[in-house]
């Protein structure tokens, strides 16, 4: 190893001067895009070969490419000729830097992905830590902690080495009745001061087991969850944590309204199937809160769940890793939630994640302070950077704008050179980093995530970023039921006031195209794809706001399993699950039954070697297919749906299996279609508003026409028939450079 | 030839049904299978589609003549191949005791007559302790014992123990749970019970209690013909499965049984 790594150090140090030649050599427009392109065509050549290697060397050729561009960037193109396009300029640089710090510590942080495997337990349980399961809960409904009480007194662990514990903030006797009749501990506390943190650090203070699993109250765990993560405290003594991926069974309100639940990967995909194992290599994967396991004696040595931040989570695993902590990732589902139902609700949730995160650079900075590796600083660096999205987002978003709207020169360049230094930068950009997270994020989605949430974060990072101190824990809403879809206009006004003045900014570009003549007709080009393409993305974020119905309280899962259902006449058919929910269940019988809706029957069903029955009454009854709902389960029955339904230790390890591997130009399509289509839906569902638009885009463009033209129209019409001309001879790349927009 | 003798300790638990829909059910899969009464109940023969009393010999005849004497075998449902047990008097049958008493593998003896081109016989064995229980015991590859999820069949389990080891345990021995209705508590009660108490020798597969069962005796149908898409029938099918695979390899089968992990944590 150690070789290995001294002849990399030697490699690199004789690769360094011709990084730099290649870095900073200037080429005029034309050599530059034959470069580009050459560069180009090798990057598709190596990526069409698997394996870790062509991806690290895609990654280092982006690496190069990119600071030849920003190299140029900086020193050819940072010149402005008024104050004002100076700190949109500026703003830009700004903005590309960040993306090509965080693509930087993107590409450090998942360089080797670690895929960890459990260990075994040893054979003796008697052996086997003491572990307590706490379920914090403040003010959700019952039929959302239900589920998971019962999964984890399910759990696979010696009766007398596993407790579980129901730490209700509300203090609600139902819930404590609830608890007792199930078996679990119920616990209070007088008050609620730092909400999740302080409910966790009340029950520390209450139990002594030597491992504390932790459940959001609507984690619903396998009932292998104990059994695959605690082995790993018994092979490692300095082992703190170990973290889980959180998986959503039901549509995110993202995956929902564009309609692409389980075709697409969602937000939280990349960051548990890529970031996390990425940063366990780096010993730096941290606490996400919920579906983890902590060892109690490293807890109380960081004093608890830290108060700081309002994430909590990833502030203790900062805090538990300064004291020398280890920490783990464990990359198996093994535990299935609710994700917010409603783009409302997820808007509220991130900005908790992002103000939180942000919190910590200041309570904690983790570049700073003792006791971490300059690996382990770096991965928390990422974390907390990445939340600092939000005005880099937004001024990508609003760029062409400085020069469409008001003529500002924010990159002192001509298109055709601009286009040939860029172009092989965000290509190679891209295709690196699909490398790495091509089966977690899909290429372009990741913008339209960061711009739905950009316009909401924007201040509250900020905030956090001055006044860390200033921030409230609020609770997601889970388990909420819409009944009427539509736009949420509260929440997409930003949205289309951006697409607005972006299509203002076409107006006014293509007035000042007809009344300059082609003189700036790149810079235009340019400036119009940009808008066009930032249109497109703010469309989906439209797409998102448009919510759909979502009326079902229970989620249904399309689940095999061999069942069976007994008629109120003892006659039986044996079936085949087709779908299962809390609430009911479908079936493909092998042949009809005669019962009709209301008939209560019994429903089996075969997990494994057991066999769970419960009874329902029927919905619906067609053919073979039969619909059974529930309805109120007792308690019994109740436990033994959940194990079916989440209990399963394989129950949510495939849920991706049949997803289709990215490929950029379909995921392009996709999200155009999905922008577009948003753009005429909204258009025609709220008609005035979209009139008036038109109006405003109309105006704007005839005003600005007429303005430049002086009001004399006749040149206008000359230089129209000229247009084509000098669109050509724009096109030629050795014309000659004039200043333009980026 | 593997023989499965169905046995039970106390009437009543669906010995005769599940003999004589196992007997359809491996028979449906293509090889000869014959169907033998040794209870001198003589149900077998009216489970199977063959009418009661329809034929003097069977079984006990045999046995007192010491061989099949060239008599060939009733047809019964399912193409299987029924040894009733046949019509007997009270004098006869006090010599047929005897009989059984001094050749304890007589009917395996009766059965080798068949010759090698039957597969599986199955014999409804009659409750036990009884000469007739053991004569099937002595000669059977597989005791296959019916239990019902009751108190009063649980009642009877340390019974059967005590019979089981009184004549001199066969090579395999299989609880199967008939009559199961895990929508009861007391039912999964019981099961709980049985899989404590007989560990891997309790079948994983149960026969459910459905009133198809009960329908297709009153028109001497076999399951698997009256009510095919029936879980019953199901569980059947799935038994013939699970004795086959037993069949193909009986050590390999034993020991994968017995390597399965427990549902039981
Ligand atoms: N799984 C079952 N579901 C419903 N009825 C059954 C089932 N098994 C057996 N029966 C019924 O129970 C009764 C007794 O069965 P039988 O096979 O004659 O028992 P045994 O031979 O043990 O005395 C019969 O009417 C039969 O149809
Ligand atoms: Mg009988």
């Amino acid at each position: 190893m150690r070789w290995q790594g001294t002849l990399l150090l030697a490699a690199s140090a004789a690769a360094l001067p011709a990084l730099w030649a290649f870095v900073t050599t200037p080429l005029s427009a034309g050599p530059q895009l034959v470069l580009g392109l050459t560069l180009l065509g090798a990057a598709l050549l190596l990526d069409r070969r698997r394996g870790a290697v062509a991806t690290r060397m895609l990654a280092v050729c982006s690496v190069a490419v990119s600071l030849r561009y920003l190299y140029w960037r900086v020193t050819r193109t940072f010149e402005f000729d008024s104050p004002a396009a100076a700190v949109c300029g500026a703003l830009l640089l700004g903005a590309e830097l960040y993306a090509f710090a965080v693509l930087m510590l993107g590409f450090f942080q998942t360089v080797q992905p670690f895929g960890r495997h459990p260990t075994p337990l040893p054979k003796d349980p008697a052996r086997w830590p003491t572990v307590d399961v706490f379920i914090p809960t403040y003010n959700e409904p019952r039929s959302v902690v239900r589920p998971t009480v019962l999964a984890a007194l399910a759990l696979d662990w010696p009766r007398d080495r596993l407790r579980v514990h129901l730490l209700d903030d509300g203090r609600r006797p139902a819930f404590r009745a609830f608890a007792a009749a199930a078996g679990a501990r119920y616990v209070t506390r007088p008050d609620n001061l730092h909400a999740k943190a302080g409910n966790l650090n009340h029950a520390l203070g209450v139990t002594d087991g030597e491992l504390v699993a932790v459940f959001d109250c609507d984690h619903v765990a396998t009932r292998s969850f104990l059994q695959l993560t605690a082995g790993w405290f018994l092979r490692d003594e300095r082992l703190a944590l170990v973290q889980t991926p959180h998986h959503f069974y039901n549509a995110d309100p993202i995956e929902r309204n564009t309609r692409q639940f389980r075709r697409v990967p969602n937000e939280g995909e990349l960051f548990y199937g890529l970031i996390q194992p990425g940063n366990d290599f780096w010993n730096a994967s941290f606490f996400c809160g919920s579906c983890a396991v902590l060892r109690r004696s490293a807890l109380v040595e960081v004093g608890g769940i830290q108060t700081e931040s309002i994430t909590e989570d990833a502030l203790t695993a900062l805090r538990l890793q300064r004291r020398g902590w280890s920490t783990a990732y464990l990359s198996i589902r093994q535990a299935a939630g609710l994700a917010t139902d409603t783009l409302a609700a997820h808007v509220t949730q991130r900005i908790r994640w992002a103000q939180g995160m942000v919190q910590i650079l200041r309570v904690d900075n983790p570049l700073g302070g003792r006791g971490l590796g300059l690996a382990q600083r770096l991965c928390y660096l990422n974390a907390i950077l990445h939340f600092l999205y939000a005005v880099p987002r937004l001024v990508f978003l609003a760029a062409p704008l400085a020069y469409l709207l008001f003529g500002l020169h924010i990159c002192h360049t001509a298109a055709p050179v601009l286009l040939a230094y860029v172009l092989p930068h965000l290509v190679f950009a891209r295709l690196a980093n699909a490398r790495q997270t091509g089966r977690f994020r899909y290429a372009f989605w990741d913008q339209v995530y960061e711009t739905i949430l950009a316009f909401y974060i924007l201040v509250p990072t900020l905030t956090a970023l001055l006044r860390p101190r200033a921030g409230v824990f609020k609770v997601t809403d889970k388990g909420a039921t819409i009944e009427h879809g539509g736009l949420d206009r509260r929440l997409a006004w930003p949205y289309a006031a951006m697409l607005v003045a972006l299509a203002v900014g076409l107006a006014v570009g293509a007035a000042r195209l007809l009344a300059t003549g082609g003189d700036d007709v790149g810079t235009v080009l340019v400036n119009a794809a940009w808008s066009a393409g930032s249109i497109v993305v703010l469309g989906a974020a439209l797409c998102v706001a448009w919510e759909q119905p979502q009326r079902r309280a229970t989620y249904r899962v399309a689940m095999q399993l061999r069942a069976m259902v007994t008629a109120p006449s003892g006659h039986t058919r044996s079936a085949n699950l087709l779908d299962l929910s809390l609430g009911g269940c479908l079936l493909r019988l092998g042949d009809g039954i005669a019962v009709e809706p209301g008939d209560r029957v019994t429903v089996g069903l075969f997990a494994g070697e057991r066999e769970h029955a419960l009874r329902g009454n029927v919905v619906a009854a067609a053919g073979a297919t039969l619909r059974v709902s529930f309805g109120e389960l007792p308690l019994d029955e109740e436990a033994r749906l959940v194990e079916v339904l989440f209990g399963r230790p394989d129950a949510w390890l495939d849920w991706d299996r049949r997803r289709a591997p990215d490929h950029p130009l379909a995921s392009f399509a996709t999200v155009v279609a999905t922008g577009l289509g948003a753009i005429g839906r909204v258009a025609a569902a709220e008609r005035r508003i979209a009139a008036s638009a038109t109006a405003v885009v109309a105006i704007a463009g005839a005003v600005s026409l007429l303005a430049q033209t002086g009001f004399h129209l006749q040149p206008l019409f000359d230089r129209l028939a000229q247009l084509p001309g000098a669109v050509l001879e724009q096109a030629a790349l050795d014309s000659p450079p004039s200043q333009s927009g980026p | 030839m593997t023989t499965i003798a169905v046995l039970s300790i106390k009437g009543g638990v669906g010995r005769t049904t599940v003999a004589a829909n196992l007997a359809v059910a491996l028979a449906g899969g293509g090889d000869r299978v014959v169907a033998v009464d040794v209870d001198p109940r003589d149900q077998l023969a009216l489970h199977l589609g063959l009418s009661p009393g329809g034929s003097p010999f069977g079984f006990a005849s045999a046995a007192l003549d010491g061989g099949l004497g060239g008599h060939t075998l009733e047809r019964g449902a399912g193409r299987v191949g029924v040894l009733r047990f046949g019509a007997v008097g009270p004098r006869r049958r006090g010599a047929l005791e005897r009989c059984l008493a001094e050749r304890p593998r007589l009917l395996r003896e009766l059965l080798d007559e068949l010759g090698t081109s039957v597969r599986y016989a199955v014999v409804d064995a009659a409750v036990g302790p009884s000469p007739w229980f053991h004569q099937a015991l002595a000669s059977c590859d597989l005791a296959l014992v019916v239990a019902t999820p009751d108190a009063a069949c649980f009642a009877t389990l340390p019974s059967l123990r005590a019979a089981l080891d009184a004549g001199g345990r066969p090579a395999a021995t299989r609880v199967l749970l008939n009559l199961a209705d895990p929508g009861r508590r007391l039912a999964r009660d019981v099961h709980a019970l049985l899989g404590a108490t007989f560990g891997d020798e309790l079948l994983p597969i149960t026969i459910h209690c459905d009133e198809a069962l009960r329908e297709a005796l009153a028109s001497q149908r076999p399951i698997l013909t009256a009510a095919p898409s029936s879980q019953a029938a199901d569980d059947f099918r799935r038994l013939a499965d699970w004795t086959a695979r037993f069949d193909g390899g009986r050590d390999a089968a034993l020991r994968a049984v017995d390597a399965q992990p427990r549902g039981a944590r």
